[in-house]
């Protein structure tokens, strides 16, 4: 559905994005992870035709996107950053939002917003940073744009509120499949809607793979040290912590039955590391993987 | 096309309140002028004047230009940030903007048009003689739609002028107008006023010119209205939504 090859983005003297090759199926659930400054909304405002790439493609449906109003109409972006206009009522933005988006769903969105409790009248300004927020969501969601991206979807969001965000797109994506692309910091939290995850590291796409296959290959070893390194020599350790006689040892790596029996007979603790963990593991530079000798 | 028609429908909605409220208001304000010149001639009159003449219509110049700047603002502070985040594509949005200039200055034309010819009679009913020679037209000579073509013209020109300046405004913020109050510095310094007074005086001392003058003002004009709109539309397609940041 989506291709981008060779994406490069610079401002000024400043390389943000550096040759992201990206392909991106239909009807999926996509994670777009990343530190700060890895390139995230970058990226997603260049699909999303908001800015100008610097060079490479990105195509939608085989067709480049950029001022492409055939593909252009197929995404809905949903930012962080509002939509650039706050003296405006919300009952506007949903007015706007209707006469501009092609499959828009006028029932689903005044469900929306009775289940968000918003208060249409008032202006976008005036709103809590939580209620900007649902503005947003309601916005993605009854959108149905073929490509509907989040960015940051849980700003000001209360836990209740996210939840309920959370299970309205699931919901929604069941009925009325779509590729939906989620950038976020609540890693844990929306860890079980994601299908696939992306992460950016300096620019570029460090891992995309299914969230099962990513969660297979992060553990945590906690045991004696002499214990673990015969072991996991020349695996790819991304974390080390000590604790008196023993260590955690995190690997991003695959570990098979005989190497798991040998751990556990040494009385090495062996459990999987959450996804927020490993990617913070991952982005960090502290342990560029290789083996511990290397 | 389906998303241009979708933008235009977006445009127009926009504009039809403000631009219905506005013409309500100033039909509102022509009415009274007459109904007031009517009644109390003889203490005051409304209107603009040339020496014994009068027109209650002229006025309307006044609100019209501001209302056009202030319309031109709101395309690229309002509707564009909107309309961008919301998937349509600079292009399109563009070209939405000139169609709806078109139409709005029409509609504006028209309005003008009419009520300029009716003037005369509740002018002459005050007992005051009607203003009619507005140089590039005359309310009586001209017809309706000579009259409306020579506004509309005019008013097409003015918005895309406005237009350009809305669009720079937009995409530079401040720096413009620190661009433009160093422009004007340095048109004073080197006498540039001088210098575009003389060039005038000598393009309009050609005698063709002078028997033509609404036919070269036109083309002068739209060749610049034309220029400001090109140069409008690359802006345009360079600009990003601005986002208030936190």
């Amino acid at each position: 559905m989506i291709e981008i090859k060779n994406l490069y983005k610079s401002y000024g003297k400043t390389e943000v994005l550096k040759g992201i090759n990206l392909n991106l199926e239909e009807n999926k659930i996509y994670g777009l992870l990343g530190r700060n400054g890895a390139g995230k909304t970058t990226l997603l405002n260049i699909i999303s035709n908001q800015i100008r790439k610097t060079s490479g493609e990105v195509k939608l449906y085989g067709e480049n996107v950029f001022e492409n109003p055939k593909q252009v109409e197929n995404i809905c972006i949903v930012k962080d950053s509002g939509f650039g206009m706050e003296e405006i009522k919300v009952k506007k933005i949903f007015e706007a939002a209707r006469m501009l988006y092609k499959n828009w769903d006028e029932e689903y969105k005044n469900q929306l917003v009775k289940e968000f409790d918003l208060n249409v009248r008032k202006k976008y300004n005036k709103l809590s940073r939580g209620n900007q927020t649902k503005v947003g969501l309601i916005v993605g969601l009854a959108s149905r744009a073929k490509l509907t991206i989040f960015d940051e979807p849980s700003l000001g969001l209360d836990a209740a509120t996210r939840y309920k965000f959370y299970n309205l797109l699931l919901e929604d994506f069941e009925n009325n499949p779509r590729t939906i692309i989620i950038s976020t910091h609540l890693i844990d939290e929306v860890a079980n809607l994601f299908e696939e995850v992306i992460i950016l590291k300096d620019g570029q796409v460090y891992i995309k793979d299914e969230v099962a296959n990513i969660l297979k290959k992060g553990y945590f070893l906690n045991g004696k040290e002499e214990n673990i390194i015969p072991v996991i020599r020349n695996k790819n350790i991304i974390h080390r912590e000590e604790f008196g006689n023993s260590i955690i040892i995190g690997i991003f790596d695959d570990l098979d039955e005989k190497e798991k029996s040998m751990l556990k007979e040494n009385n090495v603790e062996i459990s999987q590391i959450p996804l927020q963990k490993l990617f913070i593991y991952l982005t960090e530079n502290l342990y560029k993987g290789g083996n511990i000798n290397g | 096309m389906d998303s241009l028609k979708r933008t235009m429908k977006y445009q127009l909605n926009e504009t039809i309140k403000g631009l219905a409220i506005f013409l309500g208001i100033l039909l509102l304000v022509d009415i009274i002028g007459f109904v007031s010149n009517i009644r109390y001639n003889n203490i005051w009159s409304f209107g603009i004047h040339a020496d014994t003449e009068m027109s209650v219509i002229g006025g309307n110049i006044m609100a019209i230009i501001i209302f056009f700047i202030a319309y031109s603002y709101s395309i690229y502070y309002e509707d564009f940030p909107i309309a961008i985040c919301l998937s349509v594509t600079r292009k399109d949005y563009y070209k939405s903007v000139v169609l709806h200039n078109v139409i709005v200055a029409f509609v504006i034309s028209l309005f003008q048009g009419v009520l300029f010819k009716i003037e005369p009679y509740p002018i002459r009913a005050a007992g005051i003689n009607p203003l009619q020679d507005f140089i590039v037209l005359n309310t009586e000579t001209d017809s309706l739609i000579y009259i409306v073509l020579i506004m509309f013209v005019a008013f097409l020109v003015y918005m895309s002028f406005w237009n350009l300046v809305a669009a720079l405004n937009y995409k530079f913020g401040y720096r413009f107008w620190i661009v433009v109050v160093a422009l004007f510095i340095f048109m004073i310094r080197f006498n540039f006023l001088g210098f575009l007074l003389d060039f005038l005086d000598i393009m309009f001392s050609s005698r063709w010119i002078e028997h033509n003058l609404n036919l070269f003002l036109g083309i002068f004009f739209g060749i610049g209205a034309v220029v400001c709109y090109v140069v409008s539309y690359f802006i345009t397609l360079n600009t990003n939504v601005k986002h208030r940041v936190g």
